[in-house]
């Protein structure tokens, strides 16, 4: 569930240490076989952005008349 | 049965507009390339009417050859612009007749593809219409591409249009600080350098006027563009 953002993470050692054991447990999870995409799932999924029209750069704009 | 040739923006422009306001959905997401797209480029720098970099002057046979009256789009499939526009590809002509216009969908040019041109559009306003058009840059890559595959004269004469289109908007663009926009222009010329190696190198007035302009840029968000001249433009120091 998201936290709304008036509400402050408690700043104690306790609760740095709780979000210290969950970012291992993360961790230890990203490590695991099957969670990590492999190098043609990449290449796969590259090609699929492909597709998508995406601006990074601001568009020119001419005037003609 | 060859497309008769046309030299005339306020038609060609025409044609557009009836493209636009038949297909108002599809046509933003169309990009204009090919001759088209040249002759719109020579339209605007015959109108900045710069004293260095002028409009090539064309010979009668030249201008006959210049542009078939064919427009050339990607940013559709062949087979989707044929249901919209309610006719058959013609293999002859390569397009589709839509009300006294011939249309074509490119959906590879020599280097270019489909995805680039979406991604590299510029836009063009004229006063009641609007549409896309291939970037100056990425159009020029693709013109020399082609002259180095295909001897045609209009394609020679498309490069020399573009060729001092670019230098002049290189220039002119650096010389108006309030509206240059550094990355876009090394981008930009990122992109003609290396489709031409030599095209910052072998024209004085080019050099100069360069020079003189990305010297007076002052602002801290123009530092790429000096960063670029120090190692791109021959004589450049600061």
């Amino acid at each position: 569930m998201l936290r709304p953002g008036h509400i402050q993470l408690p700043k104690n050692e306790a609760a740095e240490a709780e979000r210290a054991a969950g970012f291992d447990r993360k961790q230890k999870w990203k490590e695991l076989p099957g969670n990590r995409y492999t190098p043609e799932e990449l290449k796969q999924m590259s090609g699929e952005f492909a597709d998508c029209t995406m601006h990074k750069r601001r568009t020119k704009v001419m005037f003609i008349d | 049965m060859p497309l008769p040739k046309v030299n005339d923006w306020a038609a060609f422009r025409r044609h557009l507009k009836l493209l636009s306001d038949e297909f108002p959905d599809q046509f933003t997401g169309w990009v204009l390339i090919g001759g088209g797209a040249c002759w719109f480029y020579r339209t605007v720098l015959e109108r900045w009417a710069d004293a260095d970099f002028p409009a090539p002057n064309f010979s009668k046979e030249e201008e006959e050859g210049w542009l078939s009256k064919d427009i050339d789009f990607m940013g559709a499939t062949v087979k989707d612009a044929e249901a919209l526009l309610g006719a058959p590809f013609k293999a002859e002509t390569h397009t589709i007749s839509f009300r006294g216009i011939e249309v074509d969908f490119l959906e590879q040019g020599v280097r270019l593809t489909r995805q680039d041109a979406v991604r590299n559009a510029r836009q063009a306003r004229t006063p009641d219409f609007i549409f896309r058009v291939l970037d100056a840059g990425w159009l020029y890559a693709e013109k020399l591409a082609v002259v180095h595959n295909k001897e045609r004269l209009q394609d020679r004469l498309h490069l020399r249009a573009l060729e001092t289109f670019l230098k002049c908007e290189f220039c002119r663009e650096v010389e108006d600080p309030a509206t240059l926009d550094a990355d876009e222009w090394v981008e930009r010329a990122r992109t003609v350098k290396t489709s031409d190696h030599d095209f910052f190198s072998r024209d004085k007035v080019l050099i100069a006027r360069l020079q003189s302009g990305i010297r007076a840029l002052v602002k801290r968000e123009h530092r790429a563009l000096k960063h670029w001249a120090k190692h791109h433009l021959p004589g450049y120091t600061e």
